[in-house]
């Protein structure tokens, strides 16, 4: 196959396209997440028993399931926020079960959360920029000591976070507005492009279509694939099973805190098991 | 020897139950009320002039008017105070961070003592004694009767916040509240009302003990102030929700400080200690050192 | 490529903004000059407030947490400077640095519980720690000296020596600039982000790579520095400090220039603080006034104002900044597969229907 490129659109540096998926089983990428066996319980609360989940690199896998099935809770388990009493999460074969949120920021791992964890009274170019947080390389006394280094700095993320919003088809002046001024959507984009910003390896989305509606979900949708032409790995969950069967090659299904089903779209789609799941009585 | 231990036993009942008023406040709505101590010297400052009036020059009468109806009075003055501050403060903040709900506490604190300058000054206050008699001998230790005056009060006061919180239908409002004001009030609590109650219970309970405290030291308008830091002290032990915990903590902090005072009477090392403690205790355990399950 | 024009008119724009800065750094170091030494020395303490303050605003303001005793983290650093100037007559501008590492390992200190507690526990601790240095530390004669207080040396630099307060001020007010500089770049830096978004969402903020704790301490030990750094000051300017000099009520009154002030950059804190403590300085019958309004002001700023007097200035001033009226439906409107492969083409269209009836009509 002839390597064909895609601009990076936040750095702006090409990226070799990663080979599709359905090429030979010899081309398939290990894992990069593996998640097993993973426990949590809140008092008496079994929030995740026993749960594994394997993702491929370069793959978009969907994690679906009613409310309440434990899946925010497996984000939180995987970024960092949740102690697992059993199990363990590995990173590119990198035991990191016992390494705190941030320090898994540094390996490449990104999170958008249900309720926007954003700074609702900043403007979008300052969370934009908080987004690029480990990406900043001065040190705190170069502000006196090298000013020149940190100006320079400080506008090679402004225009990062430019990039970012240009991917969400948002102009640059979109960064003034405050964001608690912005619709749900708006500000749903905002963080997107703040996980973007950070060019992580491996991206958890948590519901990121709630509020949008069907142009803005198509926008996503065209957003996601580019990512994952440029190597980005995506684990989302999401309600809206529309987009988890259109653009997800691998979907686990979880209720109850236990994982109910795993498999292609199709099969997920169909399996009677899911359907009561979600609809409470057995599928006609 | 003796002596201190069983003065800072009774100085420690004290404390304990200034404790315990931090953690009522704390247990419903999740926050510490700076002004605690001040509405506890605003009734017992009110106590002190119905009883015994109030002269030209800002001084405090030696009269005797009768300890019934200044103390009613004091004592529904300073739920009257913890009453408003609820509503000033704690329910407009309901939704804020806890520590902007704290920020306007200390806001009130400052207006209380502002308040309480301008109409008693700042000077020593005299104190009339609350009971007279000879006192008790147990196993050969000689108790005052105002310190049987302050166990007698302790006992009543959290034996009865016991029954209520365990026994009463308003007591059971006051934990759910506690516990998860939202899910409460969807089930006809009435979170306002439940609020504004445990504060003014609170503001009761601090002017309670401020009387009782008053005859103890030098009487004037900031005698709370270091007071407050070793309620809290206890309550922290206590984790902030425990009764008994904050109670028991409350004691052993009053016979510590005896003890040590006696031996070494620098100024202000106890409060040096009691920060050293708190500072320790939040690195060390911040749950404090006794849990509770509501 | 983006047009040039709206690039130059911002250009524009910036170097204005910097100029006026500029000229008001200027005045505010060259003007008082022309007034009597008790304004100027009035003056002085005025911004030397202010400088303990704006580490009070880093703390609550940027960092969301809480500390009630700021006064002592001021005053113990102001007795160092002042004993060791008085013990080894060394001029107190020499020792500035010096009171500012007093103050930040006092901020050090107090931080210490937030290793493992909740700001609520912290902001206990540092209650009780005023208290303690209040009641302790400040009738230890070995730090305050003896009942009439210390007494500094004669402020140098070099051969410069300064005898009144007309000729210190520049000093005085050059370093205060420089202070409100240096904050400036903190604001405008990744330390500044990071503790307010450990402030808005601490699990968020530590998904994004922001280590929670370390920015917790930092913005105690930050406080810690400014108050280190006015206490100093402090003795630069008055030489003479008592244990009455810095009592605990001063630390409600900088926490209630802070909270009103609200968050963002120093302005609300330069503009309260000065009202406030020039007002009780110049004004002599404001003291009583203050005492009222002031915890009252407090009250209804925290329940009626959630932005504080920093959020009102914001508001009044983005009246005067052009705006581009776009929302999220009219940008996707605009955008068609073919368009999104070229931005550029699609900010040139928009530039051109820059009317927002214009889309709305066009939405059909």
């Amino acid at each position: 196959m002839e390597p064909s490129y895609v601009v990076n659109r936040v750095s702006a540096v090409p990226v070799l396209l990663v080979a599709e998926a359905g090429a030979p089983d010899d081309q398939r990428k290990a894992p990069i997440l593996d998640v097993s066996g993973a426990s949590v319980a809140f008092g008496g609360l079994q929030a995740l028993d026993g749960v594994s989940v394997s993702v491929e690199q370069g793959a978009i896998v969907g994690l679906i399931g009613p409310n309440g099935a434990g899946k925010t809770t497996l984000f939180n388990v995987i970024s960092g926020l949740q102690k697992v009493d059993r199990g363990a999460i590995r990173l590119e074969g990198r035991d990191i079960t016992q390494m705190m949120a941030d320090r898994r920021a540094t390996l490449g791992i990104g999170r958008s959360f249900q309720n926007l964890g954003l700074m609702m009274g900043e403007s979008v170019e300052d969370n934009l920029l908080a987004a690029q947080h480990l990406a900043v390389n001065y040190r705190g006394w170069d502000i006196i000591v090298r000013p020149w280094r940190f100006i320079d700095v400080e506008r090679e993320l402004r225009k990062k976070a430019v990039n970012a919003l240009k991917v969400f088809g948002l102009p640059a002046s979109y960064g003034q507005k405050t964001l608690s001024e912005l619709s749900f959507a708006g500000a749903r984009f905002v963080e997107l492009a703040c996980v973007l910003v950070g060019q992580p390896r491996l991206m958890l989305l948590d519901e990121p279509t709630t509020g949008l509606d069907i142009r803005e979900v198509d926008r996503l949708l065209a957003v996601l694939s580019e990512l994952r032409q440029g190597g980005t790995t995506i684990l989302l969950v999401a309600h809206d099973v529309r987009f988890v069967m259109g653009v997800c090659d691998y979907v686990y299904v979880l209720a109850d805190g236990r994982l109910l089903f795993e498999g292609l779209p199709g099969a997920v789609q169909e399996n009677p098991a899911v359907i009561e799941a979600y609809l409470g009585r057995p599928a006609t | 020897m003796s002596t201190v231990v069983v003065n800072g036993l009774f100085v420690g009942i004290v404390y304990g139950l200034l404790g315990v008023g931090l953690v009522v406040v704390y247990r419903g709505s999740r926050v510490i009320n700076f002004a605690y101590g001040e509405t506890g010297m605003i009734g017992a400052f009110v106590f002190a002039e119905l009883r015994g009036g109030l002269l030209a020059n800002r001084q405090l009468g030696s009269a005797d008017h009768g300890l019934l109806v200044p103390l009613l009075a004091a004592v529904a003055v300073g739920a009257a105070v913890g009453a408003g501050t609820e509503l000033a403060v704690v329910r407009p903040l309901r939704n804020a961070s806890r520590l902007q709900v704290m920020v306007g506490t200390l806001a009130v604190d400052s207006l209380l003592l502002v308040i309480a300058v301008q109409r008693w000054g700042s000077g020593v206050q005299f104190t009339n004694p609350l009971i007279g008699g000879k006192g008790v001998r147990i196993a050969g230790l000689s108790i005052e009767p105002q310190q049987l005056l302050i166990a007698g009060c302790a006992a009543v006061t959290l034996l009865g916040l016991w029954a209520l919180y365990r026994f009463t239908s308003f007591g059971l409002r006051l934990r759910a509240s506690a516990v998860d004001p939202f899910a409460a009030g969807l089930v006809g609590v009435n979170i306002n009302l439940t609020s504004m109650a445990t504060w003014a219970l609170a503001g009761a309970l601090a002017t309670v003990s401020a009387i009782l405290i008053a005859p103890l030291g030098a009487f004037t308008t900031s005698f709370m102030i270091s007071y407050m830091v070793r309620g809290l002290a206890a309550a922290l032990v206590g984790g902030l929700t425990s009764i008994w915990g904050a109670f028991a903590a409350g004691i052993l902090l009053g016979v510590g400080e005896g003890v040590v005072t006696f031996k070494s009477p620098i100024t202000g090392v106890t409060d040096l200690a009691i920060a050293a403690l708190i500072l320790i205790l939040m690195v060390v355990r911040p749950s404090g050192l006794v849990r509770t399950a509501y | 490529m983006s047009a040039v024009v709206p690039e130059v008119s911002e250009r524009k724009q910036a170097f204005a903004k910097r100029l006026a800065i500029a000229i008001v750094a200027i005045a505010l170091v060259g003007l008082p000059l022309l007034f009597s030494q008790l304004t100027i020395y009035r003056l002085g303490v005025v911004l030397i407030f202010v400088v303990a303050a704006i580490g009070l605003h880093i703390l609550v303001n940027w960092a969301g947490e809480l500390s009630l005793c700021h006064a002592g983290m001021v005053g113990v650093p102001a007795f160092v400077v002042a004993g060791l100037s008085e013990r080894f007559d060394v001029s107190p501008l020499l020792l500035v640095p010096a009171g500012l590492v007093v103050g930040a390992g006092v901020g050090a200190i107090v931080a210490l519980p937030a290793l493992r507690a909740k700001g609520l526990q912290v902001a206990l601790v540092t209650f009780a720690v005023g208290i303690a240095i209040n009641s302790y530390f400040f009738n230890q004669s070995w730090l305050v000296g003896p009942a009439s207080g210390r007494q500094a040396a004669v402020p140098s630099l070099g051969r410069l020596t300064f005898n009144t307060s007309k000729s210190l001020y520049p000093v005085v007010g050059g370093l205060f600039v420089l202070i409100v500089l240096a904050t400036w770049g903190l604001y405008r830096s990744r330390v500044a982000r990071a503790m307010l978004w450990v402030k808005a969402d601490p699990e968020a903020a530590a998904v994004f790579g922001i280590q929670v704790r370390f920015y917790r301490i930092l913005a105690y030990v930050l406080a810690g520095a400014f108050a280190g750094l006015s206490g100093s000051l402090t003795v630069v300017w008055t030489r003479v400090v008592s244990a009455q000099s810095f009592p605990t009520t001063l630390s409600f009154t900088y926490l209630l220039v802070v909270v009103i002030a609200g968050t963002g950059f120093v302005g609300g804190v330069i503009v309260i603080g000065g009202l406030l403590e020039g007002g009780a300085l110049f004004i002599s019958s404001a003291a009583t006034w203050i005492n009222y309004m002031g915890p009252i002001g407090l009250v209804l700023s925290l329940t009626a104002n959630k932005n504080g007097i920093n959020g009102a200035m914001r508001q009044v001033l983005s009246r005067f900044e052009p705006s581009e009226p776009v929302a999220l439906d009219c940008v996707l409107d605009e955008m068609s597969p073919d368009a999104e492969s070229d931005l550029d083409s699609d900010l040139r269209r928009r530039r051109r229907n820059s009317r927002w009836s214009t889309l709305a009509g066009r939405r059909g």
